[in-house]
């Protein structure tokens, strides 16, 4: 089965695409990113709506923390140009930076993680809980599901993390590590977006 | 081929301009502009962090274009979640519909008593003193905790 596999894998993923023609494992991962795309734009659109029919909603700044939280940006953005630098590592034949980069990227997400933890921890003991008031719970709903997203990116990234220290990828066989870069920027990006939306406006 | 994408771009000259959005966007979020100046500052430099994102590091600017369209594609959909919302976020306010709703139409063959008269005193009355929010939620339909109890108290932390 496993060899089956793996001779199947070279005519369904081709080495090395051509640049203008994005590998099965690429275009498959932008329709689930698609896909999940829609997911974040249900929740945010809802948020927006609730938020416009009630005149009560309070300042999301006086209660949420801005400081901590631009800087959970700043971590996930510099964990984006870490994975950025992963791939092009493998992209030219190195292994070792491909660990180390990877490396970085997961410590990324593991400490933006860290911080939200905190921050909702913060939050709960200070009476902001979900059931009780509809702020709360949009917030949770939202920061969750994309904390959800970060855990799981984090869970896919120690996969191929393995897999690079099994030596499986190489200057002609990265296209897995693209993959789970396309992943990991796409959180970066839509928490570019709950950021603004939720804290800052 | 990997020496052909191998121009690699700039991603070094990526991340300063996402740092500098980032703290622009602070810097516009302590300067707190007239409402409207925010939200599009805010919302314009969202867009185009998300766009450096995805044109650069996730490589969409050096993919096919027919890819591009393919995946911009969520935009023009949540587009439209966004109009079908509208009506949620505008008109959710007079939280206790008449009970007997007339179209316009046929107010005589109606003779609303009930309807017709307190609608507009009522929209009027929930207009200005809206007390609890809570009864507004059962629109969205994502969180159903949150409608359960009626008094929501946000600010209170």
């Amino acid at each position: 089965m496993m060899d089956h596999a793996m001779a199947m894998d070279h005519p369904i993923d081709p080495v090395s695409p051509s640049p203008l023609s994005p590998s099965w494992g690429k275009i498959m991962m932008w329709l689930f990113l698609m896909s999940d795309a829609m997911s974040f734009a249900g929740l945010l659109c809802a948020y927006g709506a609730v938020r416009m029919s009630n005149p009560l909603w309070p300042v999301p700044s006086s209660i949420l923390g801005v400081p901590l939280t631009a800087l959970n940006t700043f971590i996930l953005i510099c964990s984006s140009v870490s994975m950025v630098k992963a791939v092009a590592a493998i992209q030219k034949g190195d292994q070792r930076g491909l660990r180390i980069f990877l490396g970085w990227t997961m410590l990324g997400g593991v400490t933006f993680l860290g911080i939200q933890a905190y921050e909702w921890t913060h939050l709960i003991t200070e009476g902001l809980t979900a059931p009780r008031s509809l702020f709360g719970a949009t917030f949770f709903t939202l920061t969750g599901f994309h904390g959800c997203h970060v855990f799981g990116g984090v869970c896919y990234l120690s996969c191929i993390l393995a897999a690079a220290f099994r030596g499986r990828y190489s200057a002609t066989r990265w296209t897995s590590v693209e993959v789970v870069g396309l992943y990991w920027h796409f959180v970066d990006l839509i928490w570019i977006l709950v950021f603004t939306f939720v804290y800052l406006i | 081929m990997a020496t052909a994408e191998h121009k690699e771009p700039n991603y070094m000259g990526v991340f300063w301009a996402l740092l500098v959005l980032t703290l622009a966007e602070v810097g516009v979020f302590w300067l707190q502009p007239p409402r409207l100046v925010l939200i599009v500052s805010l919302v314009g430099m969202a867009l185009a962090k998300a766009g450096l994102v995805a044109a650069y590091f996730m490589h969409l600017r050096f993919e096919k274009s027919t890819l591009a369209i393919i995946v911009l594609s969520p935009l023009l959909l949540s587009a439209l979640i966004l109009i079908g919302l509208t009506p949620d976020a505008r008109f959710s306010f007079p939280r206790k519909l008449p009970t007997e709703w007339t179209l316009p139409g046929h107010e005589k063959s109606g003779s609303g008593q009930e309807g017709k008269a307190s609608e507009p005193g009522a929209t009027g009355a929930e207009l200005s003193a809206p007390p609890t929010g809570g009864e507004a939620s059962p629109s969205d339909g994502q969180q159903p905790p949150a409608s359960a109890p009626p008094a929501e108290a946000p600010a209170s932390p």
